[in-house]
């Protein structure tokens, strides 16, 4: 279970409550000395300050992007079925996968999720309001969570299912069919449009963001991804916190929300689920919350094995991907879209069966094999299991984000040229309302693709290696021992990386 | 405050009403505008037809769909919606000028001409796109002129199934001659008459007089070619056919069809400095076996019509 997460918001102080007496999540001690530089966005830039402290700011992002989602999912019913012509594909599956996972999530963390439409209807639902909090008064119609209220039946999360588990197994299933809705803009309707209505009923009978937290399989990965981040939701002085009576990042004002995402967030120390809403921003009677830029890869701490699956399965995801679209096996692709290449079901189920295997057995086993070993040839004293294990697997945090970031960029590089044909005529019907809709296939600098893929991998290289050995040193004091428990796992890393580099150079 | 909720509602609203509403504003606004008759044709490569019927999401996997007919007024506008349901066509209509159109899957194409003349037009699709290619012809009337004979029906696929059983060569070489579609350009039962624009000969030749190019001189001449054609080891020039009169020069012409058929022909324009007549007989070695071929020959010159001798006359 990831601690980070509250699974008991219920357990939220009344108003009166004093900050001593209020059950959280753990002692409320300040958070660890920061690690490296820091600069507080919103003291350099005031009006960025200006901008996320307005009610409306959220609502500002998301109505657009809600706006053109649903543009883009009545292109996936009414527009053409062929999908490289159907904006839906082309922008959810090609442009928006490479903006998210190459420019949002390492440089503005889970900013998608300030902007994201999925849970826009349920929590308006749930909120009555789209702008401004409402404040639970003595009588008042709708349950009370911390000192705002809410509408629906707000009922707890249960807590056996307060991890990420659900989210592992949605996104492994959600991309085991990835050649159907990948292809088919009418697969893409039903696949995000359940999404809506599964966020919706979620945010209805469930608290706050339940569906973001636990069940979004999109979340899931921008959680991991986003703790090698270079943007940070924080609280400025941990002294002020510990000295506010209001708590009102936690239990919510008049001036914004208690934090929907079960986070305490003047004792946030990881960027793992925070939704960045920035109501914590809006709440802080002091000031006191704000969005620092740092250095890459900064939260390292993995805080269960939900988290450390969930590396695992993004990095088998990233290699499996790498051989079905990329690589030169149409066979693999057929199996993948057996409906379209004539193979049948028991074909697919084999390869489905592989699917699941890699990350949650075959990885999880080679890298526990190679974290044995390096346990056995440091010797001495070693921290337990558990404690190590999630120590060395959050190394595959950030090259598995780097993994992604050199898959994803023949996509948009190779795939980009026809973003501007949807752009002009996004249902196929034949508009031309940029012009360019004629623009002819044309990849971006393909013949150097390779090379910059390698260049990524290996800046991913370079960073988990030196984040190996200085892991290595929380878990062995003596430097012998911390060099002998290092090298396996540098090796792993290395022969991980080798194989991403075979797959794109050969 | 409360104005500030309302906006928000509001806004909210527009924007789930104007996500659905706006793209079929917009779309019948620019119908709409267009000063011309607006005739949509998709290309369906499976089906082997150009159809005015809508086609979309993925409906010709399953659908059929009712070729086009279409009837013009003499001097009307036409604006000239293309599609392809499924791979890429190339439409082209040359005695109106339209054309070709590369139809890529996925995309709208608009040509716009103007019926100034009485008459029938053909339409083809010109790039090769699957097993029903050579059905993919149609034709749009202009005035008072007469409906042409109905087309070569559609392509139904059948001859992605294992054929049936056939009773004689000339009955499989039939069922060849039409699944593959040569009936398409060549006629039903080979009598040809398919304008071929810029042809040298017009029209596409008949082949319903194979007969007589292969010296074959009368029906007991023809069933005593089929039957050597359907032995297993085909024909050979030293192994006349009994009952064939001209058995060298019926061998050499045979030859010279074969290589017609497996090898494809480019056709001779009429106009050397005009464009490539859109209909071509393609290569066929690669989609029809020597067996194949042979029952096709049997069948042709089985359609044949000899002047019955009856001991008087000539």
């Amino acid at each position: 279970m990831s601690e980070n997460i509250n699974p008991n918001p219920s357990i939220l102080p009344s108003p009166s409550a004093t900050p001593a007496s209020r059950p959280l999540t753990g002692p409320l001690a300040p958070p660890p000395p920061l690690e490296g530089w820091r600069i507080d966005l919103l003291k350099t830039f005031p009006w960025l300050k200006w901008l996320v402290k307005r009610r409306w700011f959220q609502f500002a992002v998301v109505l657009p992007n809600l706006f053109l989602f649903l543009v883009f999912l009545a292109a996936g019913v009414w527009g053409t079925p062929v999908g490289n012509r159907n904006i839906l594909i082309v922008f959810v599956w090609i442009f928006w996968w490479f903006l998210l996972i190459s420019a949002m999530v390492p440089f503005l963390s889970r900013a998608w999720c300030t902007m994201c439409p999925f849970p826009f209807f349920g929590e308006w639902i749930q909120r009555g309001s789209l702008t401004t909090p409402k404040m639970a008064a003595p009588g008042a119609k709708g349950a009370k969570v911390g000192i705002n209220r809410y509408f629906g039946w707000n009922l707890r999360w249960p807590k056996a299912l307060s991890n990420i588990w659900m989210q592992n197994i949605g996104f492994l299933g959600l991309c085991t069919f990835s050649a159907f809705y990948l292809t088919r803009p009418i697969v893409t309707v039903w696949v995000l449009g359940s999404l809506i209505i599964i966020a919706t009923v979620l945010h209805v009978v469930f608290r706050q963001r339940a569906f973001c937290n636990y069940v979004c399989p999109v979340s899931g990965f921008l959680s991991l991804y986003s703790m090698s981040s270079m943007a940070e939701v924080r609280s400025r002085d941990a002294e002020v916190c510990l000295k506010c009576h209001d708590k009102s990042c936690l239990v919510g004002s008049e001036r914004g929300w208690g934090c929907p995402w079960f986070n305490f967030p003047s004792k946030m120390e990881r960027n793992n689920y925070c939704g960045m809403c920035m109501e914590c921003i809006k709440s802080c009677p002091h000031d006191n919350m704000t969005v620092r830029l740092r250095p890459f890869a900064t939260d390292t701490k993995l805080k269960g094995y939900d988290e450390a699956w969930k590396a695992f399965i993004m990095l088998s995801l990233a290699l499996a991907y790498s051989v079905i679209y990329l690589g030169p096996w149409g066979f693999f692709k057929d199996l993948a879209n057996f409906t379209e290449s004539g193979r049948g079901l028991s074909a697919f189920l084999g390869y489905a069966l592989c699917l699941w295997a890699l990350p949650m057995v075959v990885i999880p086993t080679v890298f526990s094999a190679f974290h044995w070993v390096a346990r056995r040839l440091a010797g001495a004293e070693p921290k337990p299991w558990k404690e190590s294990f999630l120590l060395m697997a959050y190394q595959l945090v950030p090259l598995g984000l780097l993994a992604w970031i050199a898959f994803s960029l023949p996509l948009i590089f190779i795939n980009g040229s026809y973003i501007l044909v949807t752009m002009s005529d996004p249902f196929g019907w034949g508009w031309d309302l940029f012009h360019t809709a004629h623009t002819a296939w044309s990849p971006i600098l393909p013949q150097w693709m390779p090379a910059i893929q390698v260049g990524i991998l290996a800046i991913g290289l370079i960073l988990t290696l030196k984040s190996v050995f200085k892991q290595a040193g929380k878990i062995y004091t003596d430097n012998r021992a911390r060099l002998r428990f290092a090298l396996p796992m540098a090796l792993l890393m290395t022969l991980i990386v080798s194989l991403f580099i075979r797959l794109y150079v050969s | 405050m409360k104005t500030r909720e309302w906006l928000s509602t509001i806004l909210a609203l527009a924007a789930v009403i104007g996500s659905v509403a706006l793209p079929f504003w917009y779309e019948g606004r620019r119908a709409a505008s267009a000063p011309e008759r607006t005739i949509t044709l998709t290309g369906v490569a499976s089906s082997g037809i150009w159809t005015e019927d809508p086609v979309t999401g993925d409906n010709y996997r399953k659908n059929s769909f009712k070729p086009a007919r279409i009837r013009l007024e003499k001097g009307e506008s036409v604006r000239l919606v293309l599609r392809s349901a499924d791979v890429t066509h190339r439409f082209y209509m040359p005695e109106l000028g339209v054309g070709p159109v590369e139809l890529v899957p996925g995309h709208t194409e608009e040509v716009h001409f103007k019926a100034d003349r009485e008459g029938v037009f053909n339409y083809y699709c010109t790039e090769i796109c699957g097993d029903c290619h050579f059905h993919m012809r149609g034709f749009l009337t202009v005035g008072n002129a007469a409906d042409p004979a109905a087309a070569a029906a559609a392509c139904d696929g059948t001859h992605r199934e294992s054929p049936p059983a056939f009773s004689s060569l000339a009955e499989e070489g039939r069922y060849w001659f039409e699944s593959k579609g040569c009936v398409s350009c060549h006629g039903a039962g080979g009598t040809g008459g398919v304008p071929n624009f810029n042809y040298a000969r017009g029209t596409v030749p008949a082949l319903n007089t194979l007969a007589s190019k292969l010296s074959l001189e009368s029906k007991s001449e023809v069933e005593a070619f089929t039957q050597a054609l359907g032995q297993k080891e085909g024909l050979a020039k030293d192994k006349p056919a009994p009952g064939v009169s001209n058995w060298a020069l019926s061998y050499a012409q045979y030859q010279s069809v074969l290589r017609t058929i497996q090898g494809g022909s480019p056709p001779l324009k009429a106009d050397p400095k005009g464009p490539e007549p859109p209909l071509f007989m393609p290569a066929w070695k690669e989609k029809l076996g020597l067996d194949q071929i042979n029952s096709i020959i049997a069948y042709l010159v089985s359609q044949q019509k000899f002047e019955e001798h009856t001991g008087w006359g000539m």
